[in-house]
């Protein structure tokens, strides 16, 4: 019960700092660069460079969001601060894709590295885990691929 | 520059009243584009729902010059040529209680949806006792069409009224 009531004073107290900020990026100009980003750079056709630029704009992203202006105060059906949560995490999400998709240096499935369009299972039938830490770094790690019934396979056309 | 004029009703904390906004005239947009439009580049506080985008979900319902009609699917083009004008009246749908601008409260739907019983009904033949009712396959998906159209119906005559 503490518990709870400690998250709602959290949440309230983040509510009223963010909603009344005067200035800063607008959450909708940040929400329209991510997609660019997401799109041109780390589509289903990747590339070192490509990935390498998007995750310098995501982390700009992440530092501009920080002081984003939400503009919209009311405690009344905040659509606003409702999509200010939403950009808030897919830009955790965007990022740790980046990461992911910078780190496969193989082509799989529908992760196609342009500059690696082979898959290697040797060096990479792995599962990508991405952490985030309390200080706000991500970080990456693998697990081994536990085999079932069916050993993967590459699937040729 | 043609521009579209958005006369909005408003309700923000107890308070009723209407907004106009303007904006940049682009073809083939639709009604919740232009919403979208004033959230983003004029007025953060306006409020309205939309999630599917693609006339499923009717969470983006509203009235425009006092046609319900779904936001998401009906094009700026189309309405300023039936009413020839580029000026719009967009407002809340009717018969249910504005909680904020354009979004109202849903509550209530499901004990309209009781009163329109869009279900089927068991002939009296087939509901005696015991006895059991066969169905084919091709039975069981028939039912379900008439039950999804049923359904669409009711929603829509809920929007409509």
């Amino acid at each position: 019960m503490q518990n709870w009531l400690q998250l709602q004073k959290a949440w309230e107290a983040k509510f009223t700092e963010v909603t009344t900020r005067e200035g800063g990026r607008p959450v909708v100009e940040i929400r329209d660069a991510l997609a660019d980003a997401m799109w041109n750079k780390v589509g289903i056709f990747r590339n070192e460079d490509g990935i390498t630029e998007a995750l310098k704009e995501i982390d700009q992203l992440i530092e501009d969001y920080k002081t984003c202006y939400v503009g919209d105060p009311e405690r009344t059906y905040n659509m606003a601060f409702v999509n200010y949560c939403e950009i808030g995490s897919m830009l955790t999400v965007a990022k740790a894709i980046a990461m992911g998709a910078l780190h496969r240096r193989e082509s799989r499935g529908a992760h196609i590295r342009e500059d690696h369009p082979k898959r290697n299972d040797e060096r990479y039938l792995k599962h990508s885990l991405i952490k985030l830490g309390a200080d706000g770094q991500y970080e990456l790690t693998e697990r081994d691929v536990v085999f079932t019934k069916y050993e993967p396979q590459e699937r040729k056309y | 520059m043609r521009q579209i004029t958005y006369h909005i009703h408003r309700y923000q904390q107890g308070r009723a009243f209407v907004q106009t906004f303007k904006f940049d005239y682009e073809p083939d947009r639709t009604i919740l584009w232009g919403l979208q439009k004033i959230k983003d580049t004029q007025d953060p506080t306006l409020t309205f729902l939309a999630a599917c985008r693609s006339a499923v979900c009717g969470a983006c319902s509203i009235r425009v010059n006092g046609e319900a009609m779904l936001g998401c699917e009906s094009k700026i083009d189309e309405l300023t040529e039936r009413y020839g004008t580029d000026e719009l009246t967009i407002a809340p749908i009717g018969n249910f209680r504005v909680i904020r601008d354009l979004v109202v409260d849903w509550e209530s739907k499901v004990d309209r949806l009781k009163t329109v019983a869009p279900w089927i009904f068991l002939k009296a033949e087939f509901n005696e006792g015991d006895k059991i009712v066969r169905q084919t396959p091709a039975d069981f998906k028939n039912s379900l069409l008439v039950q999804n159209v049923s359904f669409a119906v009711a929603a829509h005559l809920n929007v409509t009224n």
